[in-house]
């Protein structure tokens, strides 16, 4: 019983913060989602599923989720094929300038990610860094679309993702002993399928991990998709504002946002079965 | 390739008409092979090793002193700065790890932890195409040879330490390689298991009669286990030979020193003739079976267990030495007593069975006489 007195009074601080910061507003926001609104913005208090049932029916909306689904397998997918050379050098490498080396990876994360983003637009914009070089060297008549469509989107987000999943990659593969790879190859493996059949594997920790944070955090990323989407590229984070700032359907944004949190539930039920399975 | 059989064909009769010493080639042959990094002394020195087919042999030697880097290079984990590796008369210097069918047993047992006890095993006769029922039955047999018949599905965190290196003994020995390599494989395991373990891997290689090489720290397992001992210190091999060589003839103060224990007295030679040669250490003189040059500074190594005590001051028997001493210490030990003896300053220790040498009545501070054959008087001519 004292045991457990000790507990509560150790958890009641980070208690009191989740339900004034999390828990209160987010059934403040349920019950908004329940509520309609009308033309102008006027709230009518109700208890009505509407929105969702809205949600569902409308083609729009399903489209925006499916869109946004998409982006977050893509960008994690190709964040995970940016990274993992990255995370598997820094963690093999003896060099003395490993420390530099991974300060480094993980600097772009001391930068907002608006200022990043800013700096993809001077890159990839039809009067940017590579559509410059491309039509000084003669190879394109035409400004390539590099930017205001997914393509943009997606290449900036993976870049923006790369230091967190490297730092998750890296984590997991902390764990994993050196010897195995040269197991394998006195067992006959080439260092290809060694690192098929035994690092990868074995790193499937930190790659679930990597992606799960990657995929959330680009459901949920609003700043990328506005400014390298060129208002073009709708997503759920992006729609949920301008519900809620423009039409000034906050019930509706609510409701989408709601969503979204389920979305995120299912992620980390998803994380919790699959996870479960490679801890030891 | 027929010239090479040819060849080696004609080096055999050769060899023993000729009086030079033989120079066959062993099974697996090391030639001048040396390893440096950078700037540093190399971690290995022009090692030059023969192991004949089917010989157990070890690699003995403190911490740092090059063994493990020379299994590695073996193994092509490691490639040598220069010198040769030969494997069945080929050159393998340059072979990348996968190709040069080893197996290596790791001292940490490095088993997948993602596959289970028997696809452990299968990993590597999967790597070679064996898959199926073929790989089955050789997957049973390896777990039988190893005592794990009924482990095949135990995923390697439910194994204990002595079963995760037997799964990996039977991993390196399922795909029946050339020269099976162990990293000091017992050190992680209590002392029980280790012996246990020490005596099965010595039976099972007798039995598969396979090409061994161990390397480890504790002259014990060298001892017991090899057909022979190579030790080794600062990169260089010392000495190579049988376990009774290194033993009892080693050829430097080093392998005494670090074979057994041993009583190490700094001596100079006092005169000399053809029938040996008398020996003064600190006030102690003494008898060494060869001929020295006189005023020779030398090291002087006895085994303790070659000593004894005597009450009567020994008649200067022929072929033994005796010098005065205190007893200061006596520790029982079960099967064994040990003394330590004050010989005018130096420090004794005497090694005696219990059961050979039944307590003689000596107590602390009794002024007694130390014995030894003058032939166990180890000496080392100092450079």
């Amino acid at each position: 019983m004292k045991r457990f007195a000790s507990f509560a009074a150790l958890l009641s601080p980070a208690s009191a913060l989740m339900l004034i910061g999390f828990v209160l507003p987010m059934a403040w926001l349920f019950r908004l989602s329940l509520d309609r609104a009308v033309e102008g913005g006027v709230l009518i208090p109700d208890l009505t599923p509407a929105n969702y049932v809205q949600f569902v029916h409308d083609k729009f909306y399903l489209a925006i989720l499916g869109r946004t689904l998409v982006l977050g397998v893509v960008v994690s997918f190709f964040t995970l094929l940016c990274a993992y050379p990255i995370a598997l050098f820094l963690f093999r490498t003896r060099s003395r300038w490993r420390g530099i080396l991974a300060v480094l990876t993980i600097s772009p994360m001391l930068v907002s990610s608006v200022v990043r983003t800013f700096s993809w637009m001077a890159i990839l914009g039809d009067r940017g860094l590579v559509n410059h070089a491309l039509l000084a060297l003669g190879l394109i008549d035409h400004p390539l679309a590099l930017m205001n469509n997914m393509l943009g989107v997606t290449i900036g987000l993976v870049q923006i993702e790369m230091p967190v999943m490297i730092l998750a990659l890296i984590a997991g593969l902390s764990r994993l002993d050196p010897t195995l790879e040269e197991a394998a190859q006195t067992l006959g493996a080439r260092p290809w399928r060694a690192f098929v059949r035994v690092t990868l594997p074995l790193s499937a920790p930190g790659i679930i991990l990597g992606c799960l944070v990657t995929f959330v955090q680009v459901m949920s990323s609003f700043v990328t998709p506005t400014l390298l989407g060129g208002g073009r590229v709708y997503v759920m984070a992006t729609t949920i504002y301008e519900e809620a700032l423009e039409t000034l359907n906050w019930p509706l944004a609510a409701t989408i946002s709601i969503i979204l949190i389920l979305v995120f539930g299912l992620c980390a039920l998803f994380y919790e079965r699959i996870g479960g399975r490679w801890q030891r | 390739m027929d010239q090479s059989l040819a060849a080696r064909g004609r080096a055999g009769p050769l060899k023993r008409d000729s009086a030079l010493p033989p120079v066959s080639v062993g099974y697996l042959a090391l030639r001048g092979v040396t390893k440096r990094y950078g700037e540093a002394p190399p971690v290995v020195s022009g090692c030059d090793l023969d192991v004949a087919r089917g010989e157990f042999i070890t690699l003995l030697g403190p911490s740092g002193c090059g063994k493990t880097t020379m299994l590695r290079i073996i193994a092509g984990l490691v490639v040598p700065s220069s010198g040769q590796v030969l494997l069945g008369g080929e050159d393998i210097t340059a072979r990348p790890v996968h190709a040069r069918n080893i197996g290596l047993v790791f001292q940490n047992y490095a088993l997948f932890p993602h596959l289970s006890a028997e696809r452990n095993i299968a990993f590597g006769l999967d790597m070679r195409g064996i898959r199926g029922r073929r790989a089955r039955d050789r997957i049973a047999r390896a777990l039988g040879l190893v005592r794990l018949g009924d482990f095949g599905q135990r995923m390697p965190r439910e194994l204990s330490g002595g079963q995760q290196q037997r799964v990996a003994l039977a991993r390196a020995l399922v795909i029946e390689p050339a020269i099976l390599l162990l990293d000091e494989p017992l050190s992680n395991l209590d002392a029980k298991l280790r012996d246990e373990l020490r005596a099965e891997i010595r039976e099972i290689q007798i039995r598969l009669g396979i090409t061994a090489l161990f390397v480890t720290h504790d002259q014990a397992e060298a001892l017991t286990m090899s057909d022979r001992v190579a030790v080794m210190n600062h990169g260089r091999l010392e000495q190579v030979g049988t376990p009774t060589e290194i033993y009892e003839h080693p050829a430097s103060p080093f392998v005494a020193g670090f074979v057994g224990r041993t009583n190490h007295l700094s001596a100079t030679v006092e005169s000399s003739d053809a029938g040996g040669s008398i020996l003064v250490s600190s006030g102690l003189r003494f008898a060494a079976p060869e001929p020295l040059r006189v005023n020779q500074s030398t090291t002087v190594m006895i085994r303790p267990h070659r000593m004894r005590l005597s009450r009567l001051p020994g008649p200067s028997r022929d072929g033994i030495n005796a010098v005065p001493a205190a007893i200061r210490r006596i520790v029982f030990a079960g099967d064994m007593i040990q003394y330590e003896a004050d010989a005018a300053g130096t420090i004794l220790l005497i090694e005696n069975q219990t059961s050979s040498h039944p307590d003689q009545g000596v107590s602390a501070g009794d002024q007694v006489f130390v014995e030894w054959p003058v032939s166990d008087t180890l000496v080392f001519a100092e450079q």
